[in-house]
This record gives structure tokens, C-alpha cells and sequence, in this order.
């Protein structure tokens, strides 16, 4: 039976945050020269594609404008706004409840995120009833409730005392 | 390659921000949080694009692809499960993006020639994934806003680049992701001891069982609210879908109006469905001669390829059916068209819009439900589900079951 340790001094060091440096495995073994072979030749299949369907400047300026939009959007927009707020989560609340907080918060930008075009009504199908059909102010704002009454449980649970037994 | 002396001598970044060390502290920046996302991505994606390939298969084949009609169900299935993969996976991707975040800003950024083509690749794996996920929610949502290219265009070339470069990401990663995976069974006994000597809430503020949960969860739950545009008895939960199963006339939806395809009132006096092709004397059918012709009745599915799929009972004369009756075989492909747009002063000689025209295998003329229905649940059709005539055949996208027919070529 292994000896009780405290967490901290568990050996952590092959699960330290991937920002802190190299680890044992960034060393590329055969497998990556393999994916490199098979993963390239199907992005060349795709890239050949676009090539000779867009085939002016524009149409492949615009296209890829998206892809690499998106990476950078990521990056430089959504990345940073998250972890502020992550911060921001992480000095204010309790940590008892930052886990519940930070799934109903989450989970509530997915939400909004995807339900963004209905609830704007968005759509080149206008003239067409049965393209977003519903109140989506209402339809959103229940799916939200659901999410919040999930968030406030998990806070419920969180604020009793510990009494889990010890797993051995 | 190694490019460690050549860092030596390179300037470092300053250390602030993201670059200071220990910018990042939160234990679920690590590999396990990786890997075990990383891996239910890997199956998403996976089953996005198999079924992706059969769709796109399906709609323009190639010349070693012939489409069945069997099981009927079938492309309902795999474009159900296509749109909900895809959904489930925004939140997956989002967790995955902020676990891996800090590797953005690891010096040296790579250390060898492999590790620098390595990290190239994860350019186009984010930009695809993330352009896949966002033209799939405008397409479920009718909305098209590209300009220079079209969305089957666009999602489909992305698919490509996206999916090589994310082998070439499993290649790179499979060996840390299987240590990790390894190590989280052999720690489980470990840390679960040791967690319970301490509130693991005042240690961390958020387990990585609490952040799987979100992650999961919130994947979870907006599959649940969107998912009921597939699968009926789910109906009621899909406050997320833009389109709904039940809803619309005759209780299904509509991808393309009659007033939109400019066929909104066919003038039933002048309608002919014309029966031509290859050693055929052209035969034409009133609306009248088609309904006194046998017929047959099928329940098949509606299924589109924006996830919704519905399945009613539709009645009207098989297509081997008619061909015998214009004196065809059901040997040959057909070409089925629907009725031009009106002309108007702007526009004299209108032509048919996209999927205006589909073509049908001999294996799916040879299908006996193949339907050019006439009525659906016991009612003619309404002009927006393709009244007088549409086709409607087994395991077959949407927008290949063209309505308003007026001509079949038999080729």
C-alpha cells in the first residue's frame, strides 16, 4: 500500500503546465515523420483543391484571409479576453465556487455564441417561416435557466462539508 | 537538427505577460487535460469528416462512387450525427485551445527542424477547426456571408487541410498523449489519497474532474438543446436549432420556397411532365394522367444537410413505374429537372437554379420507393414542398430531392 503524501509533494513534474517548458516527450518519434507523410499529402490534396477552385487573387486572398483570421482571432482576441477573465474569476470568488461559476459561465458563452444568428434573426432565408422558428429571446433565456439551476446544484453540493471516505 | 545553440545566442523575450515564467499556473495547462481532450476531439472530428466525405460524396460523386438506396435512413443518420458532432465540439475545442494556450508562449518556441514544421501545422488545425465550426453554424442558419466562394466550397477544401494537418498533430502528439493517458490511470490511487487530506477546493479553486465537467458538460448540453432537429421525440428541447423537425406547412420545414424558386403558381392547365432521353419517343403526362397511374405509398425521411430530417408518408408513382409507362427501362441513370422560373422583364430567359436538377442512379431508379410524389400524409403537396410533382427517394440528401418536376431525361 503506498504511503499517504501530501498533494504538494506529489511529483508533478510530468503533468507541469505545458507552458513551462520542454517535457520528456516533445522529442519526435517515427510516428511523427508518418503523420507528417499522411497528414501532408491529404492537406495537399485539400490545398491543390482550393488552388484550382479559387483560382483568381481574390477568391484565394479571401479564403485564406478566413482560415488564418480565425487562428489569429483566437490568439489575440478571445485567448487574452478569456484568461483576464479567468483572473478575474480566480481573485474574486471563492474558490468554492469558482467551478460552478466558471461551468455556468461557459457553458452560457456557447450558448449565446450558437444561438447569436437566431436570436438576431440573421439569415438569407428571410421569407422562409420555418428558418428560425422560435422566440429565441425565450428559447435562450430557458436554455440558460437550465444552465444556472445545473451551476447552482453543483454550487450546493460544493458548500457542504467534505465527508468523502478515503479511496485506498 | 538541433537548435539549441542557436537559442543559446538568440535574444530572449522580456519576461513579462504571457512570456514572465509561471504566467501560467494552473495545473490544467498540462498534458492530461490535453490528452483527454485532444482525443474526444480527434473522434469528433473524425466522424465529422467521414460523414462529411459520404455527404459530399453523395452530392457531387466521383467517378468510383455509386450512390444505394439502402438503408433508407442512412444519410439521415450520418448528417445528424455530422451537425451534432460538430456542435458538441465547439465547446470541446474552446477547453482544448485554453489548456494548450501557454504553449504559445514556450521559449524557444521549437528546438528542432521537426518541431519548428510541427508547430507550423497547428496554424492551419486551429484556423480549419475553427473555420469549420463557424461556416457549419452559418450554414445550419442559412447565412452565407463569403462572397468569393461558396460554403460547399469552402467547408469542403477546409476539411482537407484541416484533417492533414491534424494527423500530422496526432503523429507529433500520440506518443505524449498515450504517456499521459498511462499516467492519469497509475496516479488516480495516488492523488486520490493524497486529495483527501486537504480540501481540494482552498488547494486548486477548480479540479480537473470540476473542469472536464464544464468542459464536457457544456458540450453536452448544447448537443441536448439542438439535437431535437434530428430525432423527433427530442423535438420539444432543441431551443437552440434554427429549425425544428415538426414545424412548417404540412408540419415539416422548407429549405427553398415556391415564391423564392419563382414556381409559386403553376398553372395546372398548362403542366406537363415531359419523359425524354436516349431512343425514347418523348411522352408527356398531365397532372391527372399521374394520379390515375398505380400508386405506391412510403414513409421515407426528409433529411438536409443542415442536420433536420423529418419523416412522413409521402404517396405518388415510383419512378420505374413511369419510365415503363413513357416505355423506358429502369436501366439507365435519369436526369430529373424542375420547373423553370417565371420570366419577368428583368429577367426574360430565367434558368433553373441550383439544385434545380439532380440526377438519380439506375440502382435508385431501380428503387421502388422512389417517389414522384404527389401527396404527402394523404394530402397534395403545398407549392413550398414542391406541388404539382417533387421527387423523393431513399438515403438521399435534401437538395437532391428536387421539387417542382416537370422533366425526367432518361441518359
Amino acid at each position: 500500500m503506498p504511503a499517504k503524501t501530501p498533494a504538494s509533494l506529489i511529483d508533478h513534474t510530468q503533468n507541469a503546465p505545458t507552458g513551462s517548458g520542454a517535457s520528456a516527450h516533445d522529442e519526435l518519434g517515427r510516428s511523427f515523420w508518418i503523420g507528417l507523410i499522411v497528414g501532408g499529402a491529404v492537406m495537399a490534396f485539400g490545398l491543390r483543391g482550393a488552388l484550382a477552385k479559387f483560382d483568381s487573387f481574390s477568391e484565394r486572398f479571401v479564403y485564406t484571409k478566413y482560415l488564418i483570421g480565425f487562428d489569429l482571432l483566437h490568439d489575440l482576441v478571445i485567448a487574452p479576453i478569456t484568461f483576464v477573465l479567468c483572473y478575474l474569476l480566480h481573485r474574486v470568488i471563492s474558490p468554492r465556487f469558482k467551478a460552478p461559476l466558471t461551468f455556468g459561465l461557459f457553458t452560457s458563452a456557447m450558448i449565446i455564441a450558437l444561438a447569436w444568428y437566431p436570436l438576431h434573426h440573421t439569415t438569407q432565408s428571410k421569407g422562409n417561416p420555418t428558418f428560425q422558428p422560435l422566440n429565441y429571446t425565450t428559447a435562450v433565456s430557458t436554455a440558460l435557466a437550465v444552465v444556472w439551476a445545473l451551476a447552482a446544484i453543483w454550487a450546493l453540493v460544493a458548500s457542504r462539508p467534505q465527508t468523502k471516505p478515503r479511496r485506498l | 537538427m538541433n537548435l539549441d545553440n542557436f537559442w543559446e545566442k538568440a535574444p530572449h523575450p522580456p519576461q513579462v505577460g504571457p512570456f514572465r515564467d509561471g504566467a501560467f499556473t494552473s495545473r490544467l495547462h498540462d498534458e492530461r487535460s490535453a490528452a483527454v481532450l485532444g482525443v474526444a476531439l480527434g473522434v469528433s472530428f473524425l466522424v465529422c469528416f467521414l460523414t462529411g466525405l459520404y455527404s459530399h460524396q453523395l452530392q457531387q460523386p466521383a467517378s468510383w462512387f455509386t450512390a444505394f438506396p439502402r438503408p433508407a435512413g442512412l444519410y439521415r443518420l450520418t448528417q445528424g450525427l455530422h451537425v451534432a458532432t460538430g456542435i458538441a465540439s465547439i465547446p470541446l475545442l474552446f477547453a482544448k485551445l485554453w489548456t494548450v494556450f501557454p504553449k504559445l508562449f514556450t521559449w524557444p518556441p521549437f528546438r528542432s527542424g521537426g518541431q519548428a514544421i510541427e508547430r507550423l501545422f497547428l496554424l492551419p488545425l486551429i484556423g480549419g477547426s475553427l473555420f469549420l465550426l463557424f461556416s457549419g453554424i452559418n450554414n445550419i442558419n442559412g447565412r452565407y456571408p463569403y462572397g468569393a466562394f461558396t460554403f460547399p466550397d469552402g467547408h469542403w477544401y477546409a476539411s482537407w487541410i484541416t484533417m492533414g494537418s491534424l494527423i500530422v498533430h496526432i503523429g507529433a502528439k500520440v506518443g505524449t498523449t498515450r504517456a499521459a493517458l498511462k499516467r492519469a490511470r497509475r496516479d488516480q490511487t495516488y492523488i486520490a489519497i493524497a486529495e483527501s487530506d486537504t480540501d481540494p477546493f482552498e488547494r486548486h479553486g477548480m479540479s480537473r474532474k470540476a473542469f472536464f465537467a464544464t468542459a464536457f458538460g457544456a458540450s453536452g448540453l448544447v448537443t441536448l438543446f439542438t439535437i431535437g432537429q434530428t430525432i423527433r421525440p427530442l423535438s420539444k428541447l432543441a431551443l437552440l436549432a434554427p429549425r425544428r423537425s415538426d414545424t412548417g406547412p404540412q408540419g415539416f420545414p422548407v429549405n427553398r420556397t415556391a415564391a423564392n424558386a419563382g414556381v409559386a403558381n403553376v398553372d395546372m392547365t398548362q403542366y406537363r411532365m415531359i419523359v425524354h432521353g436516349r431512343g425514347l419517343t418523348p411522352r408527356e403526362f398531365t397532372y391527372a394522367e399521374l394520379l390515375a397511374l398505380p400508386q405506391r405509398t412510403a414513409e421515407l425521411p426528409i433529411a438536409c444537410v443542415e442536420g433536420w430530417s423529418s419523416s412522413q408518408v409521402w404517396t405518388g408513382v415510383s419512378m420505374r413505374t413511369l419510365l415503363s409507362a413513357a416505355g423506358a427501362g429502369a436501366e439507365s441513370d435519369v436526369l430529373v429537372s424542375s420547373i423553370p422560373p417565371k420570366a419577368t422583364p428583368s429577367n426574360p430567359k430565367p434558368r433553373r437554379p441550383n439544385y434545380g436538377t439532380s440526377e438519380l442512379t439506375a440502382k435508385m431508379v431501380r428503387d421502388p420507393d422512389t417517389l414522384l410524389a404527389l401527396k404527402v400524409n394523404g394530402e397534395a403537396l403545398h407549392p413550398d414542398h414542391g406541388f404539382p410533382v417533387r421527387l423523393i427517394a431513399p438515403n438521399r440528401p435534401g437538395v437532391l430531392q428536387t421539387k417542382w418536376l416537370n422533366e425526367i431525361e432518361v441518359m
